[in-house]
């Protein structure tokens, strides 16, 4: 499976700051202004040497369109992020907010994004960095926006934040990024009972009074078949066959969702569960 | 002389015909009658290539099985002109036309615009534009009530198809595995040669890349 195609375009214009919009190059049959605007955002206003803070790329999504989460999607890619980071810091793996799922006529599944998505990762300073420098955090963000049409975007985003050893306040957008932190799913753990029922079966169950259980499995997990169908279920547990992928993948990797029978989200678990064995495929 | 419909007819799979086990694709109608569910997931590596008979844009037939009698291998490529991922592969690139130009002998190759009507794309006049400004040799087929896209279970512009000598369908998924330039491995180009030679496919399954195929239903 070639999962790393990605349709690039160019990026221009770095700017400065936490603020103002970036602007992607135009896609080849596209005149138009990207739907979404990037921007990097700070939980504070400063950063300490030797200290860790959390940063997000924002998505301001015009409505209508959606940007993709990096699941088993018939017809989108995810964002794609790519750091220039000055010595002395490092920024680690992003952390996805809980997308949902959109079905298109002909069987088309996708999980995605609408409105302002935020992706969240952890910066560390080393304890050597001086105070006298900003550092300015520089990333070339490329993503697929799509209405009726999509349309395949690329811009460059950086932020500059002083560095002081003086305790940091928290920034105008923090409550955004915290806001985006609460949408990550935590990890099961406890909260959710994984019974494999065979090698390529296995019902998951939250441990709330669910009416509806969705489960939205990950581009790098194992394949769920038929997700569309099987990847919601009325009730408090969903069960789900899996298929044989070439041995390429040993894990159950995904999002768990479960709503009240008003519709209320009861919550979202990452899971993140080794398979008992190697699925044979239809060959073996 | 037979009065086509221009809207593709996916026909029988009568005693005389071929139909093997999990693919069932029942008869519609010229009227856009229902067409019985079509498997899930659409057709898999291996699955007899659902029967389908149609005209292209400038009126012309085509009928899988007649090719396949004919011993022609058969490429199929889900289209639509306004769709990035179709620009990439034919504005920027003629890698798909020379692919298809260069195996002209044993293949045939149609693109397939299974867009509904008023959706992004599927006007005639479009499609024949761009199929002339892309120097397409090969037939444009629109299919405005999906019913061909969805027996093979097409998602995405482009989405290929490989048919084999046998009838049955040899390749899913990307054209090439270039990123946004067209480039290696060229999948569909491998796939026929491998199959003109009579070897194993390397390759006979990837996840195809592009903007959803516009259904209306």
């Amino acid at each position: 499976m070639n999962h790393a195609t990605k349709y690039i375009l160019a990026s221009i214009m770095p700017l400065i700051g936490g603020v103002a919009p970036a602007v992607g190059q135009l896609a080849p049959s596209d005149d138009d202004e990207p739907a979404a605007t990037v921007r990097l955002i700070a939980q504070t206003d400063s950063i300490a040497p030797g200290a860790k803070a959390w940063i997000g790329i924002e998505f301001e999504i015009a409505p209508e369109w959606h940007i993709y989460w990096p699941g088993q999607n018939d017809a989108g890619y995810a964002p794609t992020v790519e750091w220039d980071l000055p010595d002395g810091v490092t920024i680690g793996q992003i952390r996805w907010p809980k997308p949902h799922r959109h079905v298109l006529p002909g069987d088309i599944l996708d999980h995605i994004y609408e409105g302002r998505t935020v992706l969240v990762a952890l910066l560390t300073a080393s304890p050597g960095l001086e105070s006298d420098e900003p550092l300015t955090l520089r990333a070339n963000v490329e993503w697929l926006e799509c209405e009726e049409g999509c349309v395949p975007r690329g811009a460059a985003v950086s932020l500059t934040l002083p560095v002081t050893s003086a305790a940091p306040k928290r920034s105008p957008e923090a409550p955004i990024l915290e806001a985006s932190l609460a949408q990550i799913p935590g990890a099961g753990g406890t909260d959710v009972r994984i019974e494999w029922r065979g090698i390529d079966r296995v019902t998951l169950t939250p441990n709330v009074r669910a009416a509806r259980v969705a489960f939205y499995p990950s581009e790098a997990g194992v394949r769920v078949d038929d997700p569309l169908r099987n990847g919601e279920a009325r009730g408090a547990s969903i069960t789900l066959p899996l298929r044989a992928d070439g041995g390429a993948t040993a894990m159950l990797q995904g999002i768990l969702e479960a709503w009240d029978s008003a519709g209320v989200s009861l919550g979202a678990w990452a899971i993140d569960d080794p398979l008992p064995g190697t699925i044979p495929s239809d060959n073996d | 002389m037979k009065n086509r419909k221009a809207s593709a007819l996916i026909t029988a799979m009568a005693a005389g015909l071929i139909a093997v086990g999990a693919v069932g694709v029942a008869l519609a109608s010229g009227t856009g009658g229902s067409l019985v569910e079509s498997q899930k997931d659409g057709v898999k590596v291996g699955d007899k290539a659902p029967e389908f008979s149609v005209t292209d844009i400038d009126g012309k037939a085509h009928t899988l099985s007649e090719y396949t009698k004919q011993g022609k291998i058969v490429v199929l490529e889900w289209f639509n002109p306004e769709c990035p991922f179709v620009v990439r592969a034919h504005a920027k690139s003629d890698a798909m036309v020379t692919t298809a130009e260069a195996n002209k002998d044993k293949v045939v190759w149609l693109a397939i615009n299974s867009g509904a009507p008023g959706k992004q794309g599927t006007d005639k006049d479009l499609n024949a534009k761009m199929r002339k400004e892309w120097n397409m040799a090969y037939p444009v087929v629109l299919d405005p009530s999906g019913e061909i896209g969805k027996a093979y279970g097409a998602k995405t512009t482009p989405h290929m198809y490989v048919i084999g000598f046998d009838g049955n369908v040899a390749y899913t998924g990307l054209f090439d595995g270039g990123s946004k330039e067209v480039g290696e491995p060229f999948y569909v180009a491998e796939a026929i040669k491998a199959i003109i030679a009579g070897e194993t496919l390397k390759v006979t399954e990837t996840s195809p890349k592009g903007c959803p195929v516009k259904y209306g239903n």
